[in-house]
């Protein structure tokens, strides 16, 4: 085979490949669920419906690549923290410079909630450092709190990290 | 959008007057100015408010806005007064001399390629930030800017906040918050919706650069083939997700990897005149855009030098001046003042780390194989990168592919080094070690972030698998 023919048969095999992407996701010349492009876009006008900038939205994106058992619980979480965080806000006390603390709350959640909540300053202390849904109150400071997931409904990140402080 | 729209055309005219004056006009279709304008636009107005806060004017309307308007009126004046030479170049570019069969696959495939790219542009539209390390790395630094003005406030100094990686290059976060000084308020899905316009960017200089090589089918294969890489275009998976609309820096230095790449062809093969200054340019802008940028210039120099052919070590100095002067000038004084909380590569470049991450090999060389053959990560592109390139030997004669092709495996090889000295951990990938006894914690980093660095490669490598081996419905000869 010649080298103008391989050239070619690859090129097809690019083109082909790619608009293999676009079959639906179900359809019956789409066997091995290559129709990624049609999730996204699903994806996306539930995003539309809830409005792109609201919690529901943000909820939703944190919790879509959970497995569909765990979505309930993660989506029950991330909507808790969310409820806090507007709470805070809308609190007539709430100053730029009061104190936000964290209790329990797992790092990977922390993180954005304080990003959403900059420059306010936080707590830095996640659960995995330590901090607990009954930690201390810091005087003049509001709180975010965890609702804390049980065991069975933890990653695996935040089983590990609570192992290791409980030196197991 | 009118604010994203502002700044998109701001920066499409900054990079295009800027290319003009300085780089020369290469006689190139007008897919390749747009998109080498853009992307030299978004490079220089984000290093420009990058100086702004490197040398304590702050980042506001009035700085910004007046450093641009001075390199835009520069720019124009050098426009207007100097004639700029026609490049080198055969017209095989040009749609005009096409059959109507090769003109009807040329226009679909480009259609098809900005269906691929729209995709992008849309969910960068519609998304707020989602994927972490654009959290807490990016879009963290661009609503830093748009609150105290600067960086270099207590983000970059409070040890409490090292999880951003304060030492990380800010070039992209900066080019967000370009959108903020216009709009006059942080808006998290309005600012990262820039990112996408990256991938439009490295689109249309893959269809015209490749195009003026390789002819129009090419270059049109080229636009459509990294439009619709799934990790580009559409897939929100495998994690942490490299997508152009992830607000990641991943794409954006794709872009100026791609950029660097087609500049140092053109320079070699004496395609364009002064193409050794756009790729110094291109080759900054990468260095500020993230770490890995950092020893791709040092390759593309050390490469120039050694390949470079008569005058080399001249132009690599001055490649290298320009590269890593810019990196130096706006960035990397000020990080050497930092605190050192991100992974610290180099100082893990020890005899002793290396010779044990050795050992390292044989997880690290298997899952990256694995990666490039993950279709749903690539579909086939490294497979057919791969059988292009091999069926092409004889072409590598040819010193600019042959340098590409040096370069981009060289800096594979980085990659790879990296994962051998790496001190990296997470609580998790510690456990699954432990408990398995199979996978180890390079195994995880490794799916966590092979499939980014392959993306910086991707767009370069499909250029030059294209270029070496263009596609041609007819014979040749």
């Amino acid at each position: 085979m010649d080298r103008e023919i391989i050239i070619q048969v690859v090129a097809l095999l690019v083109v082909a490949m790619a608009c293999l992407r676009w079959l639906p996701d179900e359809d019956p010349l789409d066997p091995i669920g290559l129709g990624v492009p049609w999730e996204t876009l699903r994806v996306e006008q539930q995003l539309l419906e809830f409005g792109p900038s609201s919690d529901d939205a943000m909820t939703f994106l944190n919790t879509i690549r959970k497995a569909p058992e765990r979505q309930g619980p993660f989506r029950r979480h991330w909507r808790a923290l969310m409820q806090q965080l507007r709470a805070i806000e809308a609190d007539p006390e709430y100053q730029p410079d009061t104190l936000v603390q964290f209790r329990g709350i797992p790092r990977n959640d922390m993180w954005p909630l304080m990003y959403l909540l900059y420059p306010q300053p936080t707590t830095f202390v996640s659960f995995e450092a330590g901090s607990r849904p009954n930690d201390e109150l810091i005087p003049g400071a509001m709180t975010i709190d965890s609702s804390l997931m049980p065991w069975d409904e933890m990653t695996d990140e935040q089983r590990a990290h609570l192992r290791a402080r409980q030196g197991r | 959008m009118a604010a994203l729209g502002s700044v998109l055309c701001v920066c499409l005219l900054l990079g295009h007057l800027f290319d003009r004056a300085l780089l020369g006009d290469p006689g190139c279709g007008a897919l390749e100015r747009g998109g080498r304008g853009l992307a030299l636009g978004l490079g220089l107005a984000g290093g420009l408010s990058m100086a702004c806060d490197t040398f304590g004017l702050g980042v506001t309307r009035v700085t910004v806005g007046a450093a641009v308007a001075l390199v835009l009126l520069l720019s124009l004046v050098a426009c207007v007064q100097r004639t700029t030479p026609r490049a080198h170049g055969d017209g095989r570019g040009r749609l005009a001399g096409l059959s109507a069969r090769e003109l009807a696959l040329v226009l679909g495939l480009l259609l098809l390629a900005a269906v691929g790219v729209g995709v992008a542009v849309r969910s960068g539209w519609i998304r707020p930030t989602l994927q972490f390390d654009a959290i807490v790395r990016w879009m963290w630094k661009a609503k830093a800017l748009a609150v105290h003005e600067t960086l270099l406030g207590p983000l970059s100094s409070d040890p409490a906040f090292g999880f951003t990686h304060q030492r990380y290059p800010p070039l992209i976060s900066h080019v967000a918050n370009l959108v903020q000084l216009v709009h006059g308020s942080y808006d998290d899905r309005l600012q990262s919706a820039i990112f996408p316009w990256f991938a439009v960017a490295t689109v249309a200089m893959a269809y015209g650069a490749v195009a003026r090589r390789s002819g129009a089918l090419t270059g049109a294969l080229a636009a459509f083939w990294i439009a619709h890489l799934p990790l580009l275009s559409y897939a929100m998976a495998p994690p942490p997700g490299a997508g152009a609309a992830s607000a990641m820096a991943d794409i954006p230095l794709s872009m100026f990897v791609l950029g660097a790449v087609l500049a140092v062809a053109d320079a070699l093969d004496g395609k364009r005149d002064r193409a050794h200054l756009e790729l110094g340019l291109f080759l900054g802008f990468a260095a500020l855009t993230k770490n890995e940028g950092l020893p791709f210039v040092a390759l593309t120099v050390a490469l120039v030098a050694l390949l470079g052919g008569r005058g080399s070590v001249r132009r690599a100095l001055g490649v290298g001046l320009v590269g890593a002067g810019l990196f130096a000038l706006l960035w990397g004084w000020v990080a050497a003042g930092l605190p050192a909380t991100d992974e610290n590569y180099p100082a893990q470049l020890g005899l002793a780390t290396i010779t044990v991450g050795f050992g390292r090999l044989g997880t690290i060389l298997p899952r990256l194989g694995m990666s490039m053959l993950d279709i749903q990560a690539w579909n086939v592109t490294w497979l057919a990168v791969l059988t292009l390139l091999a069926g092409s030997v004889g072409l590598l004669r040819r010193p600019g592919l042959r340098l590409i092709v040096l370069l981009l495996a060289l800096q594979l090889g980085t990659y790879i080094l990296a994962f051998m000295v790496t001190a990296w951990s997470s609580p998790a990938a510690e456990l699954i070690a432990e408990t398995t006894g199979v996978g180890d914690v390079v195994g995880t980093l490794m799916n966590l972030t092979a499939d980014r660095l392959l993306m910086h490669l991707a767009p370069a490598a499909i250029c030059a698998a294209l270029i070496a081996a263009p596609v041609r419905l007819t014979r040749a000869g």
